[in-house]
């Protein structure tokens, strides 16, 4: 496998808000996108809690982010198409989302996890989530609702690109 | 290909040590396992070619402390506070050395 990449966030501070995208990739309009794997952990302390989390799905308008731009995960590879943005925009990426949008939301993975053991999608084959290009629709990890702890979050996607 | 996975903050030990990882508490959905040495378990970021994987799952490296332990597998778990995986050829334990 080749052309893989990650987007994520790193010990950052969220911000204390129903809904935000922790990490977003839009597609842009000459590949698809499939998303291989998720994850959330906090290393702000050690005290047991649970939190829900979500991958879903948004169209405009957009979360407003800290820009990211994809990492590559095999150093041979090209860098992605995908570039850092702040406005969740067609072929950007960004993370920590500030602001969550007015853009529907469509959920597609539900889940809770105690942040003390942390959050990891890995779906089986046939269960990756592919964004089309010119999908319209970004594709991110959602904090429902915020953190009882707001430092220290690392957050973030992996995914492939197609075509 | 064969480059190791990208380095997180969260694949090592943060700072001292207070949680050691139930049982039973599997990766995934857990995103890492601290077990009862301080060691950090949790997979790598490299995608591993089907033949090597278990039916049907996607595997992954698996990562001690941040280092590849050159073991391949789909799941991580604690489980009688032994560190489990699961690969193509089962479920191995850590032997403190090696997965047997």
């Amino acid at each position: 496998m080749a052309r893989e990449y990650i987007v994520g966030s790193l010990n950052v501070t969220v911000t204390n808000a129903v809904d935000l995208a922790q990490a977003f990739v839009n597609p842009g309009t000459t590949q698809s996108l499939e998303f291989l794997r998720a994850w959330a952990s906090q290393a702000a302390n050690a005290t047991s809690a649970q939190q829900t989390v979500a991958l879903r799905t948004q169209v405009t308008a957009f979360p407003t982010l800290t820009s990211a731009t994809p990492r590559k995960t095999k150093l041979l590879d090209p860098i992605s198409q995908i570039t850092g943005g702040t406005a969740g925009a067609a072929g950007t990426s960004g993370v920590n989302a500030s602001v969550a949008g007015a853009g529907t939301k469509s959920e597609i993975i539900d889940d809770n996890f105690n942040v003390l053991n942390g959050y990891l999608w890995v779906p089986t084959p046939r269960e990756t989530i592919i964004m089309n290009a010119s999908a319209a629709s970004g594709f991110g990890i959602y904090f429902p609702v915020a953190p009882t702890t707001l430092t220290s979050w690392s957050v973030g996607l992996t995914f492939a690109e197609l075509g | 290909m064969n480059n190791a996975s990208p380095q997180f903050p969260w694949m090592r030990l943060q700072g001292e040590q207070q949680h050691i990882t139930e049982s039973y508490v599997s990766v995934p959905p857990a995103l890492m396992i601290t077990d009862e040495r301080g060691a950090v378990w949790t997979l790598g970021f490299m995608t591993q070619p089907r033949w090597k994987a278990p039916n049907g799952e996607y595997a992954f490296d698996v990562l001690r402390n941040g280092f590849d332990t050159g073991e391949v597998a789909s799941r991580i778990e604690r489980r009688n506070n032994r560190i489990r995986i699961f690969t193509r050829d089962g479920w191995k334990n850590w032997s403190g050395m090696s997965f047997i």
